[in-house]
């Protein structure tokens, strides 16, 4: 964002790039530093696969994500930020050695964002094909209150309201953390029910379904009955398919309760309490009237939190989307659903100003 | 359905002219497996038998609904196979609703692989059956024209001996495919339809060997019923890039029981992807969401419901493809739509009456006088 914005600002998709191999293995046990140099690890998949570094649609500028990156291009416009740095943990299959680069990660993200900066949150890195072992992680972490959530590919071999998953989201509730959904991921699965795709235009384009199939599933799986204070961030999402799928789940609700009794309300209502989207990349025409008529579709103004998506940008733009909102939604968009929903408390400095 | 009441349909419009009404996806089914046989060389009847003796595959494997696909009323006595009988349908549908022209979408393939000399078989034999059972015995029935889907190029000369009966006007291939539907595999139906003046009418049902999402298997018959257009971007996206309607510029897509608007954000997003990766694109020379207005089409069950009604106007606003939504009732199925319930009183007019018939008359080339 460029304007200046009377209310305080939260950006909550902020991206960095672990660097190198060589800033993790600091982190990493004397077998791990062993296992490292032998296979001359570099990086793992996931990483690239995600975000080929050939493509400029996926890093315009190659900007610079370090720390003072970060400060001079977010934190100027924002008073807290959260980021987090995909590692690809899930493409690799060794549940603990994964589980050793997640942690790596993470001790590498405190150390050199959030010991560094206080107006820095982070997503915690987990293997989520190890259950126990991402606990495990999760548990870990949490010792850190700046670590406000856990990070999971939208890639997935099994969709996330599976029971395998429940361990960990049990976990987040307790220690009060959301879970978050990302664009991306590579599980060897492929990404369609109709198999592989043969291009980068194809994947990306195509994968709105896999963020659906994660949303239904984990509506339809009773999670947030059970838990009715989790939380679920989907990021990188593009968000404006999200109005047909409630009318669509909402439809068909009324036919399936019998199957999933635990489904106590119409499936919208779990989205509009339990599920948050960040705002940026915005799936629609840039056309005012389009968005407001989106933004009323939604049904609610507590959906939406500000997520640059730093450092991509797009058209449409936060100002496309804040231009069609009154000070209210632009106050739940800028910064006040994700201090609910991450209990995030501004620096002082950065009271919330009167709407209008 | 719309859970709104919706207006009894409109059977005198002002100027006399009655509301014509196509249904678009009408499922006709065999009696039985026995009923099938009739229509299979005898050298496959053994290895029919042992091969549709299985559950359709990829129900079995995954997920297996929970419930029958049927509305309760349809079955025949003994549990007969509901859609199975010409007199049934007619008495439930076609009289009851004034229906004007129905076209069969025969689901069932029975179980049997996708591609293979008995699935060429059982292609045909469905083709043989629509066309003597229903087509010749009810003037207002259209056919389908069921390939050997994985077969490629060995489906073409069933695809143009079908065709050679005017009363077949599409393509019935059941999603997702195996490959997504750009692939090279597929061109040779492509080619045989374009040849033959036909759209392809795609349809959730196949089995890709595949999860049902890109996120694994759902669970619930609830997912999985929310889950049957998840294949349409893939299907959609894949068409786009792959060219095909370059080479192909008649070809034409029809979209069945998919809902309709995931479209929307899938085509600014392909819009969006097609002017920031030029390097992954080079050979599409227009913007994807020309392309996907001018080649897919839409049926209407199951229509997204909005608790607002205003809502399915700014979709469909939004859309811009107000040309291409056609009326299905997706008889017999527990989710059918009757015609009179099937839209909400806020779509009227002139968009009513394309989406009852005007825009199936313009895809299918039936002439609008009865």
């Amino acid at each position: 964002m460029t304007e200046a914005h009377s209310s305080p600002v939260i950006d909550c998709d902020v991206h960095c790039e672990v660097p190198s191999a060589e800033s993790i293995t600091p982190f990493l046990s004397e077998h791990w530093v062993d296992h490292v140099r032998r296979v001359r690890f570099r990086q793992l998949i996931g990483v690239d696969y995600t975000y080929p570094p050939w493509s400029e649609m996926m890093l315009p500028q190659q900007r610079n994500q370090s720390l003072d990156g970060i400060r001079d291009r977010v934190l100027s416009n924002a008073d807290a930020a959260i980021v987090h740095a995909y590692y690809g943990v899930e493409s690799q299959q060794h549940p603990y050695y994964a589980q050793a680069l997640a942690a790596g990660v993470n001790r590498w993200l405190e150390s050199e964002y959030l010991d560094k900066e206080p107006r820095l949150f982070a997503s915690a890195t987990i293997a989520p094909q190890d259950t126990q072992g991402a606990v495990a992680e999760l548990r870990r972490v949490a010792a850190n209150k700046r670590f406000i959530q856990v990070l999971l590919p939208a890639r997935a071999p099994e969709p996330y309201g599976s029971q395998r998953y429940w361990p960990i989201w049990e976990a987040a509730a307790e220690e009060g953390m959301a879970i978050a959904i990302t664009y991306g991921g590579s599980t060897g699965t492929p990404q369609t029910p109709n198999g592989w795709m043969s291009s980068l235009f194809e994947e990306y384009t195509s994968f709105q379904q896999v963020f659906e199939a994660h949303v239904m599933s984990m509506v339809a799986s009773g999670i947030f009955a059970k838990l009715p204070d989790l939380k679920l961030v989907v990021m990188e999402s593009g968000w404006t398919w999200l109005p047909g799928l409630m009318w669509r789940m909402d439809t068909e609700w009324h036919t399936a309760r019998r199957e999933v009794p635990w489904v106590e309300l119409p499936p919208s209502e779990y989205v509009k309490r339990h599920v948050r989207f960040t705002t940026l990349p915005i799936d629609s025409s840039s056309s005012p009237k389009h968005l407001e008529e989106l933004l009323e579709q939604l049904g609610s103004s507590e959906l939406l939190m500000y997520g640059s998506d730093f450092p991509r940008t797009y058209e449409p733009s936060m100002e496309n989307l804040l231009a069609v909102m009154d000070a209210e939604q632009r106050d739940r968009v800028l910064w006040s659903n994700a201090a609910e929903t991450y209990k995030i408390s501004l620096p002082s400095s950065a009271s919330p100003a009167p709407a209008g | 359905m719309t859970t709104e009441t919706a207006e009894r349909p409109k059977t005198d419009r002002p100027g006399g002219t009655r509301l014509r009404q196509i249904d678009c996806d009408l499922h006709a089914y065999m009696r039985s497996r026995e009923h099938l046989k009739q229509y299979l060389p005898a050298k496959q009847h053994r290895y029919f038998d042992q091969v549709a003796g299985r559950e359709q595959l990829g129900l079995a494997v995954g997920a297996r609904p929970s419930r029958s696909f049927y509305r309760e009323d349809t079955f025949l006595p003994n549990d007969g196979q509901p859609g199975s009988d010409l007199r049934v349908t007619q008495e439930q549908l076609l009289d009851r609703y004034g229906i004007d022209r129905g076209i069969l979408t025969p689901l069932d393939q029975y179980g049997v692989p996708a591609s293979g000399e008995l699935s060429r078989a059982v292609a045909r034999a469905i083709n043989e059956w629509q066309a003597e059972e229903w087509l010749s015995q009810d003037e207002r029935l259209y056919g389908s024209i069921v390939v050997s889907l994985e077969d490629g190029h060995a489906t073409a000369s069933e695809i143009a001996r079908a065709a050679s009966n005017p009363r077949f006007v599409q393509l019935f291939l059941l999603v997702p495919t195996a490959d997504p539907l750009g692939h090279p595999r597929y061109w040779p139906i492509y080619e045989a339809a374009a040849e033959a003046g036909l759209p392809l009418a795609l349809h959730p049902g196949g089995f890709s060997g595949m999860p049902l999402t890109g996120a694994g298997w759902p669970t619930y018959f609830f997912e999985y019923h929310v889950s049957l257009p998840f294949a349409y971007p893939v299907e959609v996206v894949s068409l786009i890039y792959s060219g095909v309607f370059d080479r192909l510029p008649e070809l034409q897509f029809v979209l069945q029981e998919g809902a309709i608007s995931w479209m929307i954000p899938l085509m600014a997003r392909m819009d969006r992807a097609y002017a920031a990766m030029k390097e992954d694109v080079p050979h599409l020379k227009e913007a994807p969401s020309e392309l996907a207005r001018r080649h897919f089409w839409f049926t209407t069950q199951p229509l997204e419901e909005p608790t607002k009604p205003h809502q399915l106007l700014q979709m469909f606003d939004q859309l811009g493809m107000n040309d291409h939504i056609m009326f299905a009732s997706d008889y017999p199925h527990w989710d059918f739509d009757a015609p009179d319930r099937a839209l909400p009183s806020s779509i009227s007019g002139e968009l009513r009456s394309k989406i009852f018939a005007g825009n199936a008359e313009s895809l299918y080339k039936f002439t609008s006088a009865q």
